[in-house]
Parts: C-alpha cells; sequence; structure tokens
C-alpha cells in the first residue's frame, strides 16, 4: 500500500473531539431554531402575533365598548330626568334660590321619579346664571360656580357630558365615597324650546360596570373565537405547505445525492480508467517490443523492468480499490490486540530496506511504550503506506524518521521525511478520496488519491486519529497517527 | 539530416513516453518529450517539431486546450496533432475533432500499429 501526499489537519474522530461546535445558550438556541420546520415557527411565530393582535384589538374596542356603554347611558339618563323633571319646573325656580316650600316640593319630585335609577348618585339644577338652585347635596344649593365648558354646552342646548374630576371643589363630598364618577348636562326647557337652566347629573360608572363588562366578555370571546378560527386555518394551509416543501425537500435531496454519486463515478471511472490504462499500455507496448524488435541486452532489461513496474501498479491498484470497496461497504474484519509497536515497526522497515536504498531510515522510541491496541495487519499496512509515502515524496532520498512516543492512554507513531513537502492549502484535503497534488514535482510520482483515504479509515476504524504537518513545499512532511494504548483499553473495558 | 522529422511526445507518465521513444528508436526522427500542456506549447513553439503525438489528460493545460492553441497559432497551426488518449467515447472524439485534432490513437496501443500510423502521418 502507498500513495500521496502530506498533510496537517487533525482528522479528528474520537470521542470529544476539539472540533466540537461550541456556543453558549444564546447560540444553541438560534442553532435549534434554524433546524426547525416551517411548521413549528408558524406554530411559534403566529401563535405569539394572534395573541399579540388579539390583546392589542381587545384593549382598543374595549374602551371603545366602555365610551360607547357610558355614552348610551348618559343619553338613557338625559332623557329619563327631561322626561320625568321638566313638566314639573317653573320658568320662576330659575331667578334664584327657589322658597323653601318649593325646594322641598322639588327635591320629593325628583327623588320620586328618579328613585329606580341606582347609577344616578347625585344631581344638580343650575341656572344661566351659574347658580346651584337645587341640589340633592344640600350644601352647595346656592352656591354660584363659574361655568364650565360643559355646563355652557347645556345652557345653550346640548347634552355634555365628562368624567368627574373628584378634586373639584363642588364635589368634595363625594371623595372616597365613589370610584368613577361621570357627570352629564342636560338642557332644561320649561315652557317651549327656550333653555331655562341645566341639570347636572352624577352616575356612578362602577354601578355601570357590570354592563360594560358583559359585553366586554361577549366581545373578548368573539375575539378569541374568530382569531383562533383564523389561527386554526392558517395553520392548515402552512402545514400543508410545510409538508409539500418537504417533499420537493426530499426530491431536491434525492437528485443532489445522485448528482453527487454520478459525479464520484465519473471521477472514479476517470481516475481508474487512467490509472488501469498508463500499466496495461506498458505491459502491452513493452511486451510486444520484446517479442518483435531486436534489442540488446541493456534494452531487453529496461523494457522488462518497465513491465514489471506496470505490473506492480496493477497490483496496487487492485488492492487498493478492493480495500476502499471494503471499507466503505463495512466488510473490513478487525482483530484488535495488544501489539508490540517496536517489532511491528521492525517488521515493516525489513521490507524497505532492500527497495530503497537512496533512502536512511531512522527509529526513535521514548520509553516506556505500552502496547498499541490494533489489528496487526492493519497497523502493518498504516505503516507501510506512510512510509512507502515518505520514500516516494523525497524523490532526493534522505532521512526517513520512525518515532514512538506514549501519552495519556495513546501511542503516537509519526513518519517524518525531508522531501517535497506540502503547501498549507493542501494540509485540509490530502485524506480525501481520489484527491492528489498538483503540483510539477509530484508529476512523475504515480498514485491513484486512495492510499491516504485508506489509511485514514483504517485509523479512524480502530478508534485512533491521523493528521499530517509540512513547514511547505520542500520542507519535508511528518505524518502523525495517534492509537489507544492497550492497558488502557482493558482498563476502561 | 535536412530531412529529418521531429516528433514531441506529450504525456505525463515517463513510462508512456519511454514506450513511445524505444518503438521510435529504428526510426530516423528526433523523439523530444514534454510532460506538461504548457511545456508542449513552449516545445512546440521553439522546435516545430512534424507531430505531436498529445496525452489528453496532460496535467495543467489538458490535451484538448493544447491542440486548441496549437491549431489556433499561425506558428504551430501546420503540425500534425495526433491525441492519445485513454477515452475514445464518442463525446471524447468530438471533442478532439473540434480543437481540431488530426487523428487518434487509443491506450493501450500496440507499438507496431503505432509506427505505422506515425509513418502515415509524417509521410503526408
Amino acid at each position: 500500500m502507498m500513495d500521496l501526499r502530506r498533510e496537517e489537519r487533525p482528522i479528528s474522530h474520537p470521542a470529544g473531539a476539539p472540533g466540537a461546535p461550541r456556543g453558549g445558550p444564546g447560540r444553541r438556541l438560534v442553532r435549534v431554531w434554524r433546524q426547525t420546520s416551517l411548521l413549528t415557527r408558524f406554530t411559534v411565530i403566529g401563535l405569539f402575533l394572534t395573541v399579540m393582535i388579539g390583546v392589542v384589538l381587545g384593549m382598543a374596542v374595549g374602551q371603545q365598548l366602555e365610551k360607547s356603554a357610558l355614552t348610551q347611558a348618559a343619553e338613557r339618563t338625559a332623557d329619563k330626568v327631561g322626561f320625568e323633571i321638566d313638566p314639573f319646573l317653573r320658568p320662576g325656580d330659575f331667578a334664584g334660590v327657589p322658597s323653601p316650600e318649593r325646594s322641598q316640593a322639588i327635591d320629593q319630585h325628583i327623588r320620586e321619579s328618579l328613585r329606580d335609577e341606582r347609577h344616578i348618585v347625585k344631581i344638580k339644577v343650575w341656572n344661566p346664571a351659574g347658580m346651584v338652585i337645587y341640589s340633592t347635596d344640600r350644601s352647595v344649593i346656592g352656591r354660584q360656580f363659574a361655568i364650565e365648558d360643559e355646563l355652557a354646552d347645556a345652557l345653550r342646548g346640548q347634552i355634555a357630558m365628562e368624567m368627574s374630576s373628584l378634586s373639584k371643589d363642588e364635589n368634595r363630598m363625594d371623595r372616597g365615597r365613589y370610584g368613577r364618577l361621570m357627570e352629564i348636562y342636560v338642557p332644561i326647557r320649561v315652557g317651549g324650546d327656550r333653555v331655562a337652566g341645566a341639570y347636572e347629573v352624577y352616575l356612578d360608572v362602577d354601578t355601570l360596570t357590570p354592563m360594560i363588562a358583559a359585553t366586554q366578555r361577549f366581545f373578548w370571546i368573539g375575539l378569541a373565537l374568530g382569531l383562533s378560527a383564523l389561527y386554526l386555518g392558517l395553520f392548515g394551509v402552512v402545514r400543508s405547505a410545510s409538508r409539500r416543501l418537504h417533499r420537493q425537500s426530499e426530491e431536491l435531496g434525492r437528485l443532489e445525492a445522485r448528482r453527487v454519486v454520478d459525479q464520484l463515478t465519473t471521477e472514479f471511472v476517470s481516475i481508474v480508467s487512467h490509472e488501469l490504462r498508463t500499466p496495461l499500455t506498458a505491459l502491452v507496448g513493452f511486451s510486444e517490443l520484446l517479442l518483435t524488435q531486436p534489442a540488446n541486452e541493456a534494452e531487453q532489461r529496461q523494457w522488462t523492468e518497465n513491465m514489471h513496474a506496470a505490473a506492480t501498479r496493477l497490483t496496487k491498484l487492485v488492492e487498493e480499490l478492493l480495500d476502499v470497496s471494503r471499507i466503505e461497504e463495512g466488510r473490513v474484519e478487525l482483530k484488535r490486540q495488544p501489539v508490540d509497536v517496536k517489532a511491528a515497526v521492525t517488521a515493516v522497515l525489513v521490507n524497505f530496506g532492500i527497495l530503497t536504498p537512496a533512502h536512511r531510515f531512522e527509529q526513535r522510541y521514548r520509553e516506556p511504550i505500552p502496547p498499541l491496541l490494533a489489528d496487526p495487519d492493519k497497523l502493518t499496512q498504516v505503516l507501510t503506506n506512510l512510509i512507502s509515502n515518505a520514500i516516494k515524496y523525497s524523490p532526493n532520498g534522505g532521512p526517513i524518521t520512525i518515532s514512538v512516543t506514549a501519552a495519556d492512554g495513546t501511542v503516537r507513531l509519526s513518519v517524518t521525511d525531508q522531501g517535497l513537502g506540502l503547501p498549507p492549502e493542501e494540509l485540509p484535503r490530502i485524506f480525501e478520496r481520489f484527491h492528489r497534488v498538483q503540483e510539477e514535482a509530484r508529476r512523475q510520482i504515480p498514485g491513484t488519491g486512495l492510499g491516504l483515504y485508506i489509511t485514514r479509515r483504517l485509523v479512524e476504524l480502530q478508534e485512533g486519529r491521523i493528521w499530517a504537518e509540512s513547514a511547505g513545499r520542500g520542507r519535508g512532511s511528518a505524518f502523525h497517527v495517534e492509537l489507544p494504548a492497550a492497558a488502557v483499553e482493558r482498563a476502561n473495558g | 539530416m535536412a530531412d529529418q522529422k521531429t516528433v514531441l511526445v506529450a504525456d505525463d507518465e515517463s513510462m508512456i513516453r519511454q514506450l513511445v521513444r524505444a518503438t521510435l528508436r529504428g526510426r530516423p526522427l528526433r523523439v523530444l518529450e514534454a510532460a506538461s500542456g504548457p511545456e508542449t506549447l513552449a516545445l512546440a513553439r521553439r522546435e516545430r517539431p512534424d507531430l505531436v503525438l498529445l496525452d489528453v489528460g496532460l496535467p495543467e493545460l489538458d490535451g484538448y486546450a493544447v491542440c486548441r492553441a496549437l491549431k489556433t497559432d499561425p506558428v504551430t497551426a501546420g503540425i500534425k496533432v495526433v491525441m492519445l488518449t485513454a477515452r475514445a467515447q464518442r463525446h471524447d472524439l468530438a471533442r478532439g475533432a473540434e480543437a481540431g485534432a488530426d487523428a487518434y490513437v487509443t491506450k493501450p496501443f500496440s507499438p507496431e500499429r503505432l509506427l505505422s500510423d506515425l509513418d502515415g502521418f509524417l509521410r503526408d
């Protein structure tokens, strides 16, 4: 096994990897919100908006309802007062405070007439000069007050009303007795259309409240039912749209997945085709030359070596494709057991020593090194691939160092060379399937782009991680593999 | 020497360049080699070969682009271009024809057949 280029990004992978998403509760909330469906978003936002609209609308209309109810009460009271009392009054009653007998007669008539009007708490009769000529509150009879706007309106023939200010001197007796009072000013017409004076009738708003509350309750129930119906109707529409979008999204996902598969297939066919045809061309071509052309011994040897190299390359391609197939179908069988790292490294290096006289291997061990927990064959494959890469990408030879250290229940194997090195932008990609670094210095080095991919997957399957580092082009590379130590695994298990 | 023809072999695989060179070794030809698109263009403009055996999958600038550049440059438009390709599907051939290629050789190829094809092209 072998291949390709070098590295650097840690392909994190054991649990608790440093690349795990972080963020405070706010960010988490935002992330959760982004993942919610259209329907869920509508449910939350729609409910919130519906409730807000209901509250604002309800308050505005509720105020209007109360105002309307009070106006109706005022108009009804004005009619009642005018109908019951006007006929009893005489023009002479408005010249000043009537005689005690007359006053008593008026008082008796008014009290009897309005006995059933429980919301009327006080009544005054004004003459056009602003004098109170009669009142159920005797303390103000005969007193003169400034003519306020509402009274002036009534004296001109219009009904007027206002919420009473209990701070006014004329109302001082009412403080503490009533919560809210409404004053209604009603023109008094005696013997024709002429306005002889005005009533000022005080209504206790609180006694009207049950009626207003009943109206408002009816309104609130209607509003709630209407908005609920609207919300449910919209919910149905959005749910239907959401399901349709979901189906379309799944369809798009399937199409995208198919496109990716097509693209990978094309890429695969293109690479495999090239990797197959190049050695096949060499095999067919050089063998035909050997069979048909006269050649000297040196030529024959060169052509035969070329054929051997081509056959080796084909064998390797087949092995790699089988490995990828096994990995991707989950058919890799692991027989993990404690492995002596030193023995494993030494055994791999023995094979390379003969093949590559240009390179010098150095082994460095920082003791103590516990046994690794790994499948011995897969560990050999990983080491072989990394060392093979180090040789391939150090075309000018040089030292290749295999160092082993242990820490925190893991054992780290590093293969370091002084070869072509890797540009930083390639480091995150070199473990991807079929990826090859495209640059002049590597052009003559054959490869499929599968070796490091296989290596990474074999490491990950054994609960390890792999990453690469390089100081840049021409400055060598280091590949690091971390696997669990056997002792730690036993302690945990 | 005045009649000696020049063939430029453009392929990023040294094994293929070696094979072509070995195939042509009995002919009175000058054989040049290039391993990338830009290198092929530079060499063709400088050396004016009679024929370029051009691999489709050249790095940096692929064979189609190189062929198009050669055929649109008056200096190199007369050079015969034989595409060397692992792909022999109809759309690949169409792309080559569109780029102005004169002929195709598909990998793997027989050296004897290649020789006879090249002899034909160089004679024309």
